[in-house]
């Protein structure tokens, strides 16, 4: 098997690997923080720099990083840019850091990003590991979006803010609240496994023929 | 998999000293400190003045948009007038008070605002509401912090709750939406949010009696 070209590194984690809607990595924060496109939007670009901010740290100093504690290693280099991105939110987006609350410490712990380190960052090169992180972190941003959208939408009958229905639309309350969180994912599930299901059918009916 | 063999090295790798991994992580922690000591040096001036210029403009809410307002430190012994107002209050100890005034000079006092936390269904809510110590009037109310839950709890933060507060004569009396009497001291909760709702009340009651017998000194020993 060949190496992947770099523009596959690249799309893979956007898409056909996304991290949430395929590899069901970082369900905390997509299932918590995504009751508007907007904490959405902030909740994904900072999960992106820290993203960055680690696999570029880890892909540089893997040769000195000993096995045996790669993990802890890994934890504190995510720690630190997560508290980077907590101090500076807080400092010029008070608003946002408000709304985002206690999940912004949460993304340490956001499974995807350790996920990254262990399985890409540890044993690539700088360019490469970047350019993972940038595919996954952006395919992080989509699903987070996609879930958003769907949230807001029906539960406050608004898109990034603006109302789309006028006064006579009755908010699904249920949507904002946690639940909405599951019933979003659900629908989202459900469709891109329909729609991957119904794809690989027609490969096969095409490929017989 | 036994545990001995996810601990060691794997085949091939030859095995590392242990100083060395306690040096990998010691040199890792120190530069994430060091990262962290620069971050927080740009960062801490605006986190202040963010938390101060929220505190201020939630001070004038609650007091109707005071002409002026000066900040007591609030004492063992009662109230301390501060030459200068600062907006920096420990929520928990509710260890500065803010006096609004409707003229420059500082002689027709609108009532005083009390900034305090406790917590409340799921976490700390901090409120800052207003009063007039002569009438026992709330002035107004307005939630600065709450992490209850979004679209039942998070009603508390909200004009239906907070507005009929306002009028009210402390202490406050929590009825269910309802069952009041008409007194001029009830209440109603917010159904779906009637823990959250409750402990704002609390809140307010319990701020005003921790520091009310302070103000009401100081009103009688400045006869204002």
């Amino acid at each position: 098997m060949s190496d992947p070209t770099r523009a596959e590194t690249l799309f893979r984690g956007v898409w056909r690997e996304n991290p949430v809607m395929i590899h069901m990595l970082g369900l905390c924060p997509a299932l918590a923080v995504t009751n508007t496109v907007a904490n959405s939007l902030a909740m994904g670009i900072a999960t992106l720099f820290v993203l960055l901010g680690s696999s570029l740290l880890v892909s540089t100093f893997k040769r000195f990083i000993p096995h045996e504690v790669r993990i802890s290693t890994y934890i504190l280099i995510i720690a630190t840019f997560v508290t980077v991105v907590d101090m500076s939110l807080a400092a010029w987006t008070p608003a946002l850091h408000k709304a985002l609350g206690a999940y912004i410490a949460l993304i340490v712990v956001n499974c995807m990003i350790l996920g990254r380190q262990e399985s890409f960052a540890a044993k690539q090169s700088i360019g490469r590991s970047m350019l993972d992180a940038l595919g996954t972190g952006a395919g992080f941003i989509l699903a987070l979006v996609m879930m958003g959208s769907i949230r807001e939408i029906l539960g406050s009958g608004t898109f990034l803010g603006v109302s789309l229905f006028g006064d006579r639309f009755e908010p699904w309350l249920i949507m904002v609240l946690p639940p909405g969180g599951f019933f979003a994912l659900g629908f989202w599930l459900l469709g891109l496994n329909w729609w991957s299901q119904r794809r690989a059918r027609k490969a096969q009916v095409e490929g017989a023929a | 998999m036994n545990a001995d063999s996810a601990q060691a090295a794997p085949p091939g790798r030859p095995e590392v000293p242990a100083w060395k991994l306690v040096l990998t992580l010691a040199v890792a922690g120190a530069l994430a400190g060091l990262l962290l000591v620069f971050v927080d040096q740009a960062t801490r001036d605006r986190i202040r003045e963010n938390r101060r210029a929220a505190l201020r403009e939630a001070v004038g809410e609650v007091l109707g948009d005071p002409v002026r307002i000066v900040s007591f430190a609030v004492a063992e012994d009662g109230l301390v007038a501060e030459e200068e107002t600062n907006y920096e209050v420990d929520t928990e100890r509710l260890d500065r008070v803010f006096a609004g005034y409707a003229d420059a000079e500082g002689k027709q006092l609108i009532g005083f605002a009390l900034a305090y936390q406790r917590t409340g269904f799921q976490d700390a809510i901090r409120l800052i509401f207003g009063y007039d110590p002569r009438t026992k009037k709330v002035l107004g109310v307005k939630v600065l912090e709450h992490k209850e839950t979004p679209g039942l709890g998070d009603k508390i933060e909200k004009e239906p709750f907070l507005g009929p507060i306002r009028g009210q004569v402390l202490d406050l009396v929590a009825v269910k939406p309802g069952k009041g009497t008409g007194g001029g001291s009830e209440v109603d909760t917010v159904t779906g949010a009637t823990i959250s709702s409750g402990w704002v009340i609390k809140i307010i009651n319990e701020a005003a009696a921790m520091t009310g017998p302070k103000i009401e000194a100081w009103l009688r020993k400045g006869e204002r």
